[in-house]
């Protein structure tokens, strides 16, 4: 019936090999032609649902900034080994973009990135969540502290405090959590804020694994767990159960 | 016959090649980029751009909404909030502090799908606060590589003809 011989079936392997290449191209590093930005893939999730890219901001080495996403991602207190992002880290893909172009400013001792600039130059990559890292000097950083900063989906991060930083803002932008220590002239939308609750904490009561502390943004409410990484992520370790089940719910549905 | 096919074939290897190393999906991309002010908990909508890239993803936090229509349709929505900025610092006593801090006053950028033609609707907690008429004349400039990827779509179709015919 069909007759193929063997220039046929070279030209068979020859087109099967390029379909891999060409189906490999969305899985792999990529030159943007606009503003020659590399888009770098750092992790890709298997079932992956939230992109989240890496920024830099006052590096002078490319390898150091690499080190640094690496270190916030694959690291000790990286995403891959907190949880609840650890059982769900396939649900999560990982970029890098060196970009010279993004615009930040320390107003009022607080690291604050440019929306704009930041949206720009993440649009490279898939984005959803963009932090951007401030390659801050630690000595110079214990004279003149500064904050990090979360706003919309962009956080703004100074590489010299914790390393756990990351992950709070995340809990921020991410996960709208609050924080949950206790600062003076601070209002809590306790409506809003899932991780904050009213006295014997009925939001989460059912949960065997967790407390209802007093302070959670006001010294009026209170938090799930004593010193988690919304609470203080220099002890803390973990987010709590009632914390890490509000930062996975989002990834459910 | 035999050797114009294996000619095609190889030409698209290379290709297919080239083309892995140097595209993904953001080139062939667009979004557009919605430039708002903030201000006493309404939004305003200052202008947009249609810009090269990938637009943000569905986020689900925040008190304000915002859905992207085309033809009476929502094609895309999204939440945010413009009204809050938390600050964060750890370090003396081993104890952090900052805070989230309100914002009366803020200019700020949403990127999302582009679409020819359509209306922003945003909302506050479910309210309605603005409602804008949009008309983005698309003109795409093509990257190389999204060039590159597109010609080889091309041979791959016309190769496929080819061998249809073959066989």
């Amino acid at each position: 019936m069909f007759h193929i011989n063997k220039v046929q079936i070279l030209v068979i392997v020859i087109f099967a090999v390029s379909l891999f290449f060409i189906l490999k191209i969305n899985q792999e590093n990529v030159e943007y032609s606009n503003g020659n930005v590399d888009c770098n893939l750092v992790y890709q999730g298997k079932n992956a649902k939230v992109n989240v890219v890496f920024l830099p901001y006052g590096y002078s080495d490319e390898k150091r900034f690499f080190e640094d996403v690496d270190s916030y991602v694959n690291g000790e207190f990286g995403f891959r080994n907190v949880e609840p992002f650890k059982s769900n880290f396939e649900s999560f893909s990982f970029y890098d973009i060196v970009s010279e172009n993004i615009k930040c400013d320390v107003t009022d001792n607080t690291f604050i990135c440019e929306d704009l600039s930041a949206k720009r130059a993440a649009a490279n990559c898939p984005n959803d969540y963009i932090i951007v890292l401030y390659d801050r000097d630690a000595i110079r950083d214990l004279i003149v502290p500064i904050r990090s900063s979360a706003y919309l989906n962009l956080a703004s991060i100074n590489t010299a405090d914790h390393r756990l930083v990351v992950l709070h803002e995340f809990g921020h932008i991410y996960g709208g959590l609050a924080d949950e220590y206790v600062e003076e002239g601070i209002d809590i939308d306790i409506d809003r804020f899932q991780n904050c609750d009213v006295k014997n904490c009925p939001r989460w009561s059912h949960l065997t694994n967790s407390g209802c502390f007093e302070g959670c943004g006001e010294i009026n409410f209170y938090r799930s767990i004593d010193n988690g990484i919304m609470k203080n992520y220099i002890i803390g370790r973990e987010f709590g159960i009632w914390n890490e089940y509000l930062l996975a719910l989002p990834l459910q549905s | 016959m035999e050797r114009i096919l294996i000619g095609f074939a190889i030409t698209i290897l290379v290709l297919s090649v080239s083309a892995f190393a140097v595209t993904n999906d953001c080139v062939n991309k667009n979004y557009l980029l919605l430039e708002l002010s903030y201000e006493s908990r309404t939004v305003t909508l200052d202008g947009y751009t249609l810009e090269n890239g990938c637009p943000s993803g569905i986020l689900k936090k925040g008190d304000f909404k915002v859905e992207v229509l085309q033809n009476n349709e929502i094609v895309y929505t999204s939440s945010f909030d413009p009204s809050i900025i938390f600050t964060d610092i750890g370090g003396k006593d081993n104890m952090v502090s900052g805070g989230a801090k309100g914002i009366d006053k803020q200019k700020f950028y949403l990127n999302v799908p582009a679409v020819q033609q359509g209306q922003i609707q945003i909302y506050n907690k479910n309210v309605p606060i603005l409602k804008a008429d949009f008309d983005v004349k698309q003109e795409v400039v093509r990257s190389k590589s999204g060039s590159l990827f597109d010609w080889v779509n091309n041979l791959i179709e016309e190769v496929n003809h080819l061998l249809g015919k073959v066989s």
